[in-house]
């Protein structure tokens, strides 16, 4: 028996077919994104620097994420030309913290406006878990505006550097707003201090604390869910990142990757059916980016002890988002505390890229949801192809029954769609983005 | 207590950032007691969109965020187009977030049959023009957060919000993005910034920065409560405009030297006779680098 | 009041047109205040009433020149013509003037340009000439939208021009050219244009 099911509030919307067993349970499940809006070919022909406005506005939630691949791939065209830049320090932390503070904010919002009203029979109050999110992304968004001038949507990454360039006054009010934002975290995900929460090295030890996320451990142990959403336990990190290193993990089993071989197909569908997320594979089999992935690379000790007890389940995928929020928050302190205001923000590249006459790039970044890669081709300064490679095509690319792709492989034998649904929304779904 | 307004959230195609960049209203406490959201993107309203799709609820201001396409683009099982026609029939307001509501934006940039509500880029073409009377327009890529609470506001307290020939609100979009930029001395004084990452120096003149020609109030009603591209360093890219984005977006265009675009409303003859004896004088103060 | 008022403008011209004239034939610092002054019948104290002192005088000159220029051009600029044709309005103006008034160009060239320590205070730069080169730049960018001029850098483009009519007009006032100088403007004209002129603009 086949069934539609209208998945909202994942950055967009999906669709997604189930086949099911006569028992109710999952014994397949297809994927749609129904529309495309045509980023990559809107951005062909135009001047290159343009993309720093243009890519962004794939995604109002990891615009930022889109903007630093989209410099860091300008960047990559000079180096591919043989012409070096020198992005400062200050340059490189600046990036590096406004976009973590874009991944704090989105891992707030998902945690409670995705995932837990997707957790069936959870009991939250609706109201407060939207003021919790908006609390903790506002605070965000400003942090990021004393740095870029606004979020969503800024342009302030350039090959270069970065065009602002801020006082200590910005600097201790990006601090205070860092402050705030431990609060948000204490009061409301896991009452702890983000830096205690980065001490926790047992498992047993964040079920038994209080706050949004300790609750929800419990819930998924009561409801014996702890090992649902288990996939291909392939992990893969395109990008260095705050917290780790690029790489790919099979199990706990690392490797070092060549990006070469992470290759996007066809999008396809079943008659009748229209979509538009190609699916990405590394040398052919499907990985998953995200967080997990991100944990499981870098060899963090909590969430592989997760994973030597629940795989890859829904559970560690949410622990290690969670997670991410405190190590995230560590970081942007020790980050911002490291700049030297002395240094410049911005070098100029020595030639502009309308004096090279052929040159292609590739920039990648971690961003919330897992790895992103830009790919730009350039002729004399002008764009003659655009590729992007989002984080939901790692992991909601469509395979087949026998080969299945990564969220598919996680619902299939699930015992029904609500649960299916939940698995699905835990690993954080933007279909904007898919959708580019 | 009066009833609070309804309000219905609907998108057609969109990233997701007018939506996004709402959540950051600091007032939104406030909001969530004072409108009941009958549907919204990102947060539970104890309705889903499927229901929405179903039923016919009664609004009272209808939002709109992405820009529309007639044909092509089904929600919940139903044209995106003809779920926002039929409850832009129903609503008394229909607030427009964003630019790709507003003209099209990017969205119609990269597909030719995407119109705003009431306009298609300059054009009153758009296909929702035959509510026209009904729309207000609050352009921007994206919406600035308190933008959309004015116009909320104003609604409930039962005010006529007095609009532009883009039906953009004038107390938003009377100013230029121009005014109130912290590099306002450097552009009187017709001194660039020579180069990104830097404090000082004004961006229109070499940058591309389109605030001075750029409806909007982004350096009065500040980002966050705290900044704006331009203060950061960044030139206002026009997106509050009929149009957007244009191309070259860094680089301002000139012919012979002369920037192609005036500040708004200024006569080339002014602004040249203007520009001429400013940058007669050298100001040392501005001219050299504090820091 | 107005008669009045009128009257003195019209003394104040003829100050001027008096002074450049000395200025132009003598050189800007061998004329004298009293010497103005005598030519116009004037006392010298009276003079004083007009202009507060001799680089209060030159600047006014300068100043005088540039708006009756600007005036003319500002009128071609007016005129539903092409390029071409705008180009060679402006020369002959530029050359009617140096035939017929050359005081007013060998001050420009002798007196402005040569003494830039008389007018920098109160003449920075390009002021005093201001209503010119407004004009000067309405003409270039007009004609770059036009997509009738390639599209540079404004002094690539404005020395080309008026320094060529500058060096004509110099090369007259040493009597080094064999000919008048207006029968060369059809020519110069249209080397002007061809030099400017856009890669798609008309012949």
């Amino acid at each position: 028996m086949k069934i539609e099911r209208f998945i909202e509030r994942i950055e967009g919307e999906a669709t997604l077919l189930f086949d099911k067993n006569r028992d109710g349970s999952i014994r397949f499940v297809e994927i749609f994104f129904p529309h495309i809006r045509g980023m990559e070919k809107f951005l062909e022909r135009k001047p290159a620097l343009d993309a720093l406005a243009i890519a962004p506005r794939v995604c109002g939630i990891c615009g930022h994420a889109h903007l630093v691949s989209a410099a860091k791939a300008l960047e990559s065209c000079y180096e591919n030309a043989g012409i070096e830049l020198n992005i400062s320090a200050k340059a490189e932390a600046i990036r590096s913290l406004t976009l973590s503070l874009e991944i704090i904010q989105n891992h707030f919002k998902w945690f409670y406006l995705t995932l837990l009203p997707a957790t069936e029979g959870f009991e939250t109050k609706k109201d407060k878990s939207v003021l919790t999110a908006h609390h903790a992304a506002s605070l965000c968004s400003r942090a990021i505006a004393h740095l870029a001038g606004q979020w969503p949507h800024t342009s302030y990454a350039l090959p270069g550097g970065v065009m602002c360039d801020p006082t200590h006054v910005e600097m201790l009010q990006t601090e205070s707003l860092l402050a705030q934002i431990d609060e948000v975290f204490k009061n409301s995900i896991l009452q702890l201090d983000p830096k205690d929460a980065c001490k926790i090295a047992k498992v047993e030890t964040l079920f038994e604390k209080n706050g949004d996320f300790p609750d929800l451990l419990r819930y998924f142990r009561k409801k014996g869910w702890e090992r649902v959403g288990q996939s291909h336990d392939r992990f893969i990190v395109l990008a260095n990142h705050p917290i780790g290193g690029a790489g790919k993990a099979i199990k706990t089993r690392l490797a070092p990757i060549d990006i070469l071989s992470a290759k996007e197909d066809e999008a396809i569908a079943p008659e009748g059916f229209i979509n538009h997320a190609k699916p990405v594979r590394y040398n052919r089999r499907f990985y998953e980016a995200g967080p997990l992935a991100r944990a499981m690379v870098a060899k963090s000790y909590l969430i592989r002890q997760m994973h030597r007890r629940y795989k890859d389940a829904s559970l560690s995928r949410i622990t290690a988002r969670v997670m991410e929020i405190a190590k995230l928050l560590e970081y942007c302190k020790k980050t911002l505390d490291s700049i030297d205001l002395s240094e410049p923000s911005y070098v100029p590249p020595p030639v502009s890229l309308k004096e090279i006459e052929s040159t292609r790039g590739q920039g990648y970044v971690e961003a919330a949801r897992g790895s992103l890669l830009h790919g730009v081709h350039l002729y004399r300064g002008k764009i003659t192809r655009y590729c992007i490679t989002t984080p939901t095509q790692w992991n909601l690319a469509n395979g087949t029954p026998e080969y299945p792709g990564v969220a598919q492989k996680a619902m299939i034998g699930l015992p029904n769609e609500k649960v299916a649904e939940m698995v699905f929304k835990s690993f954080d779904i933007c279909s904007v983005c898919t959708t580019q | 207590m009066a009833r609070r307004p309804r309000v219905l959230w609907l998108q057609g195609v969109t990233c997701n950032g007018d939506s996004h960049s709402f959540l950051n209203a600091s007032e939104m406490p406030q909001i969530l007691e004072k409108f009941h959201f009958v549907y919204h993107p990102l947060f539970e309203t104890g309705y889903t969109l499927e229901s929405i799709a179903k039923e016919y609820f009664d609004i009272d201001i209808l939002v709109i965020e992405g820009g529309l396409l007639k044909k092509g683009f089904k929600r919940a099982g139903v044209e995106s187009f003809e779920l926002i026609e039929r409850y832009a029939s129903i609503a008394k307001q229909i607030v427009c977030a964003g630019n790709c509501a507003s003209f099209g934006g990017i969205s119609r940039k990269m597909d030719r049959n995407v119109t705003g509500a009431a306009f298609c880029e300059q054009e009153p073409t758009g296909l929702l023009a035959s509510y026209s009377s009904k729309i207000i327009n609050l352009p921007g890529c994206p919406i600035h957060p308190q933008w959309l609470v004015y116009a909320l506001e104003m609604n409930r307290h039962g005010q006529t919000i007095e609009l532009d020939e883009f039906r953009r609100p004038v107390e938003l979009y009377g100013y230029t993005v121009h005014e109130g930029c912290t590099r306002n001395e450097y552009f009187e004084w017709k001194i660039d910034a020579k180069g990104f990452g830097v404090r000082e120096g004004c961006l229109f003149y070499e940058h591309g920065c389109q605030g001075p020609f750029t409806h909007g109030s982004c350096n009065k009603i500040l980002w966050g409560g705290v900044s704006s591209k331009t203060r950061a360093g960044m030139p206002c890219i026009g997106c509050t405009e009929p149009g957007f984005p244009s191309t070259n977006l860094f680089e301002t265009k000139t012919l012979m030297s002369i920037p192609a675009k005036m500040p708004l409303g200024v006569p080339k003859r002014a602004y040249l006779t203007m520009t001429g004896i400013a940058k007669a004088f050298k100001i040392e103060r501005l001219e050299k680098k504090k820091f | 009041m107005k008669i009045k008022t009128e009257k003195k403008r019209q003394r104040r011209v003829e100050i001027l047109l008096a002074a450049l004239e000395l200025f132009s034939q003598r050189g800007y610092y061998v004329t004298t205040m009293p010497e103005i002054a005598k030519k116009i019948q004037m006392s010298v104290g009276n003079l004083y009433n007009y202009f507060s002192s001799k680089e209060d005088l030159a600047q006014a000159i300068i100043q005088y020149i540039s708006q009756m220029l600007a005036e003319k051009i500002h009128d071609v600029n007016n005129q539903p013509i092409s390029v071409k044709e705008k180009i060679r309005q402006i020369v002959k103006i530029y050359f009617d003037i140096a035939a017929d008034q050359p005081q007013m160009i060998e001050y420009f060239l002798r007196i402005y340009l040569a003494n830039r320590e008389v007018f920098s205070d109160g003449c920075e730069g390009m002021i005093c000439v201001a209503p010119f080169m407004t004009e000067i730049m309405v003409f270039f960018e007009e004609g770059v939208r036009a997509e009738d001029l390639r599209n540079q850098d404004f002094f690539s483009a404005f020395g080309l021009f008026m320094g060529y009519l500058g060096g004509m007009a110099f090369l007259k006032g040493e009597n080094v050219l064999p000919k008048e100088l207006q029968s060369y403007s059809d020519e110069i004209a249209e080397n002007i244009y061809r030099a400017l002129k856009s890669d798609g603009a008309p012949a």
